[in-house]
């Protein structure tokens, strides 16, 4: 153990990022509700590792999408509870990030020098929203498909651009195997991205500035 | 009638038509049975006509006939548990003192049916399984089988409505382990519900229950009373033409003769008190290992837990110490 | 919380940060180890126990397989979508109602800059964040029951 950690500490200086984690505190206004941003994150990380394992069965054509879902749900060791856990987890990290955004709002943990914080984290609510939109249709069962119908025909009404935005986020004029494809990568590709990259601002101006003042 | 000639070799298309002819033929006699009598929820005439009483929309054919839409209630558990009995009651609620038109124009009771749609591989529970109470209601209570091809599709009724606003029906649940076909899942239901009688028949005509209305924009001219009760009002079109709507007995007018009337105004007063509704639901196909685990899980997580926090205690102890150094 | 540091108030670098509203990870209890290695995994392990409690108690359901020639009776998208479904089904211009729904999370970001016109955080001390909080949860709820009902009861909740 201490030959391991010398060869890092030669290469890495772990000493400072063991240091810096010791010399920190907890101020005692911190109570139970400054929990809810970590379970946010925390049902992020498992909703990582659920819809990694999902990726392993799931088919995103028209045509397979459902029964690979079925495949996963009766045949798959422990596919019912993978998917259930992502479906239940998806509801929870929503919940609690509505729940840390009421904490932060009500204690002013917006306030000045915490702006950017707060808009980082009015995106991360926007790209965990849209995680779900794209996520429910992904089963393409009869309620995943008419609501991906009814929400990219919803830009529509936008003057001028409405009806290119609708072929953009069908990838045609229809609802078809190209929305399929469309939302299939952005859920699992690109949104992960974003998120990631959000996540990481977020933290890194939370560490920079430590938690709010008492009130 | 004639239902087989012999010395003549069918093919199967000539088959088929003198199928789907006596199939019409026997609508058309209970048609006949039925139009002079009472007119209520008949599951027989949508076993009759749909194969499958549940539309690829989620709707039940029962609403093709029973126009007027009412709340139903359904109560099933949230899980069962596998090759066991369980209730799933349909609550048909209406007021006491209703009273409906009936196809002879008096006024009546109501009766009631109710339809339920089970997911694949769960059953009518045989009446050996029920318990003593479930027995002697199901001996009152006649639930048939939708068809043959559909064993989970359960139908009761038409049922006085006065002793069935609750239809009990005691389901079988199918067990995973021997029946392969079946997982442990959640699965959902449908359930459909009527009181009282309906606004058309299968045949498409309209009972005296319905809403009747001016086909075209014009003037009354004439409103006779035929024999059988029934009432003929003569509209004039504006370009001079005349138009007959015949209305069955029991339907009270609200126009009069004379009276300007435009296209699908409603020539009588809505009698109407029942109405179908359906409802879906959901639950799980359970488990009882998967609970038997997932209680071992929580105990194992709690015990992490209450000993994370001792540990936090015990290391409080040699921070305290520590400090006051 | 029994083990508390008090802030280092002879330390003007400290002094600085708190100034600025921050440095507030200087004093109180040690994050490590008493909060990072022992209470962080008790709230980890409660999330995860709770997630796969509901996944067995009520996994999903498997829905029926897409169907585009036959529109389902109700189609509802996910929970917290609700009030949002509700405000473009009731705004009778769609153009007002994508609008409307654009404006939220434009309102979000620029609360803090409006906002800023005064430093308290406590939310008796700022009564008109709070009304506009309390209203906004309330209508939200009340829009969201209103997802879930009949279109003539979307805003009425049928109670009136």
């Amino acid at each position: 153990m201490g030959k391991i950690y010398d060869w890092l500490e030669e290469r890495l200086e772990i000493q400072a990022i063991a240091d810096d984690i010791t010399s920190k505190y907890v101020p005692p206004h911190v109570n139970i509700f400054y929990c809810l941003g970590g379970i946010t994150l925390t049902c992020f990380i498992i909703q990582i590792a659920t819809g990694f394992a999902m990726t392993f069965y799931y088919r995103p054509t028209v045509t397979d999408a459902f029964s690979s879902i079925e495949y996963l749900m009766t045949t798959v060791n422990f596919g019912w509870l993978i998917r259930s856990v992502h479906r239940w987890c998806a509801s929870m990290m929503v919940l609690m990030m509505i729940l840390h955004s009421f904490r932060i709002y009500l204690t002013g943990g917006f306030k000045k020098p915490r702006e950017l914080t707060w808009i980082s984290g009015v995106i991360l609510a926007v790209l965990t929203v849209s995680f779900g939109v794209t996520g429910y249709s992904l089963p393409w069962d009869q309620v995943g498909y008419w609501a991906v119908k009814i929400v990219t025909g919803v830009p529509e009404a936008i003057p001028l651009i409405g009806t290119s935005l609708v072929e953009l986020l069908r990838g045609g004029s229809s609802v078809g195997q190209a929305t399929l494809t469309r939302f299939y990568s952005l859920h699992t590709f690109v949104l992960p991205l974003l998120t990631t990259v959000f996540m990481l601002m977020h933290f890194l101006m939370i560490r920079k500035q430590g938690i709010s003042g008492p009130l | 009638m004639m239902y087989i000639i012999p010395n003549i070799k069918f093919n199967n298309y000539i088959k088929k038509i003198i199928i789907s002819l006596i199939k019409l033929s026997a609508i058309v006699i209970i048609l006949l049975k039925f139009s002079n009598s009472i007119v209520n929820a008949y599951p027989i005439y949508a076993q009759q006509a749909y194969e499958n009483p549940r539309e690829a929309t989620g709707r039940i054919v029962c609403a093709n006939c029973h126009l007027a839409q009412k709340p139903i209630e359904l109560n099933i558990p949230k899980s069962v548990l596998p090759n066991s009995v369980f209730e799933a009651v349909v609550k048909i609620p209406y007021s006491d003192n209703a009273q409906q038109i009936l196809a002879n124009a008096n006024k009546g009771p109501l009766n009631v049916g109710a339809i339920l749609i089970l997911p694949e591989g769960f059953s009518l529970a045989p009446i050996s399984r029920l318990s003593e109470e479930q027995k002697a209601r199901a001996k009152i209570t006649p639930i048939q089988v939708y068809n043959n091809q559909h064993k989970n599709i359960l139908v009761a009724g038409p049922l006085p409505g006065d002793k069935y606003k609750e239809i009990s029906f005691p389901i079988l649940s199918p067990d995973p382990q021997s029946n392969k076909q079946t997982y442990f899942l959640k699965y959902p239901i449908y359930a459909g519900g009527n009181r009282g009688r309906g606004q058309l028949y299968p045949n498409g005509e309209k009972s005296n229950n319905a809403l009747y209305t001016s086909p075209v924009d014009g003037k009354i001219l004439q409103i006779n009373k035929e024999e059988n009760n029934s009432t003929k009002i003569v509209i004039e079109t504006n370009s001079n033409n005349t138009v007959t709507e015949k209305l069955p007995s029991g339907i009270e007018l609200i126009v009069k003769e004379g009276q300007i009337v435009k296209t699908d105004q409603v020539l009588n007063k809505d009698l109407n008190v029942g109405g179908f509704g359906q409802i879906e639901s959901e639950f799980v196909l359970q488990d009882p290992g998967r609970i038997k685990g997932m209680i071992l899980f929580f105990f194992s997580i709690t015990l992490t837990q209450i000993l994370l926090i001792l540990k936090k205690k015990q290391f409080e102890k040699v921070q305290a110490k520590q400090l006051n150094i | 919380m029994s083990i508390l540091k008090k802030p280092d108030l002879s330390n003007l670098e400290l002094r600085a940060k708190l100034a600025k509203g921050m440095g507030h990870n200087y004093y109180g209890e040690p994050a490590w180890p008493n909060d990072l290695l022992y209470v962080f995994p008790v709230v980890i392990l409660a999330t995860i126990s709770c997630c796969i409690g509901l996944a067995i108690m009520e996994p999903s359901s498997l829905g029926e397989k897409a169907d585009p020639f036959a529109t389902p009776l109700e189609i509802l998208p996910e929970w917290y979508l609700y009030p949002t479904f509700n405000l473009l089904r009731v705004i009778p211009n769609k153009l007002l109602g994508i609008l409307s729904i654009s404006l939220i999370p434009v309102g979000l970001i620029l609360v803090p800059f409006i906002e800023n016109i005064n430093k308290f955080q406590n939310p008796f001390r700022r009564p008109i964040a709070t009304i506009i909080f309390l209203i906004g949860t309330i209508s939200a709820i009340w829009l969201g029951i209103g997802a879930t009902l009949s279109i003539d009861k979307a805003i009425t909740l049928g109670l009136f």
